[in-house]
């Protein structure tokens, strides 16, 4: 397995992350129905809201999780931060830098990750809307274009809250 | 050569924003309202304007011309009332432009309602946003209609 690697502006990004002052806070509604419609458009089991901090990815909003956090060492968020495209992992088992994984050899057992990076400032990703599915499968231009979209809209709820209403 | 082997066909031309065509979206639910909107926009399928509520649509359809109208029918009366402003030329747009319903329910009775204002087709929520903009892709293409 390869741990996440750690951007070389991790600091900067760390504090584009705490200024918003969202970590550790309770579930919210505009952000749960963003993971709620992800999740049923493209008919997932986990969609998640993932922030990167220093040593973990923790969950502003999920569907089909109950764990609120897990190791960034682990994370597949850790790695779609890295670049502002589209992380696509269409089967885990067949990358190795995920085949061994305790997220893939171990509960959830995760197979297919999309995640796209949050990027609040130019060149700062605080963490990832990211989809999962339990088995291999692909996405196409639409698939990825509506992914993108959500990631956007999220993006301007996270700098402006409000401006989904 | 094979002469089962054709050349591909080319891929289609995307539309210049010159001839991207305009349609007018009106569903009451911001999300599905702004990510087709802006994946429509991101693809290049077409140009969406959006509306809440039918009478901020009205007031669109006053201002400008639209190629096309996909319109949520939850308020039956109010939707209908548009589609007949619509039909009987009283909008900017041409009258004649593709209609494309959604609604939570349909009975019969609402398609027969709806069925003498020939809409191209009305489509049962919930459905995808893929499903949305494959429709819009079919609308805005030339001599656009409503995939069935």
């Amino acid at each position: 397995m390869l741990p996440a690697p750690i951007p070389t502006n991790d600091d900067e990004r760390l504090q584009a992350l705490r200024a918003l002052l969202i970590l550790d806070t309770p579930p919210e509604e505009r952000f749960d129905r963003i993971v709620q419609f992800a999740a049923d458009e493209f008919d997932l089991p986990i969609a998640l809201v993932s922030l990167v901090d220093r040593d973990r990815q923790w969950f502003k909003a999920k569907v089909g999780v109950d764990v609120c956090e897990t190791g960034r060492d682990i994370s597949f968020c850790g790695h779609a931060i890295g670049s502002n495209e589209v992380l696509l992992v269409p089967d885990a088992t067949l990358d190795p830098r995920f085949a061994d994984n305790p997220l893939v050899t171990g509960p959830p057992f995760l197979r297919f990750y999309a995640g796209a990076p949050l990027e609040t400032r130019p060149g700062l990703r605080v963490g990832t809307l990211c989809l999962i599915d339990t088995r291999p499968r692909t996405f196409d231009a639409m698939d990825l274009a509506i992914l993108q979209s959500l990631r956007d809209l999220l993006v301007g709820e996270l700098l402006e809250p409000g401006s989904l209403r | 050569m094979n002469a089962d082997v054709r050349p591909a066909a080319a891929p289609p031309r995307p539309p210049s924003p010159k001839d991207r065509k305009s349609l007018l979206l009106v569903d009451p639910q911001s999300l599905f309202r702004r990510t087709v909107a802006l994946v429509a926009r991101d693809l290049d399928l077409a140009y969406i304007r959006e509306a809440s509520s039918h009478d901020a649509a009205s007031r669109l359809l006053d201002e400008h011309p639209f190629d096309g109208l996909l319109l949520d029918i939850e308020d039956t009366l109010s939707g209908y009332s548009l589609v007949q402003r619509v039909r009987t030329g009283a909008t900017r747009s041409d009258q004649a432009m593709p209609i494309v319903l959604t609604a939570a329910s349909c009975d019969a009775s609402t398609i027969a309602f709806f069925k003498p204002m020939a809409v191209q087709r009305i489509m049962l929520k919930p459905f995808k946003v893929k499903t949305v903009l494959e429709v819009i892709s079919a609308l805005a293409a030339p001599g656009g209609t409503a995939a069935p």
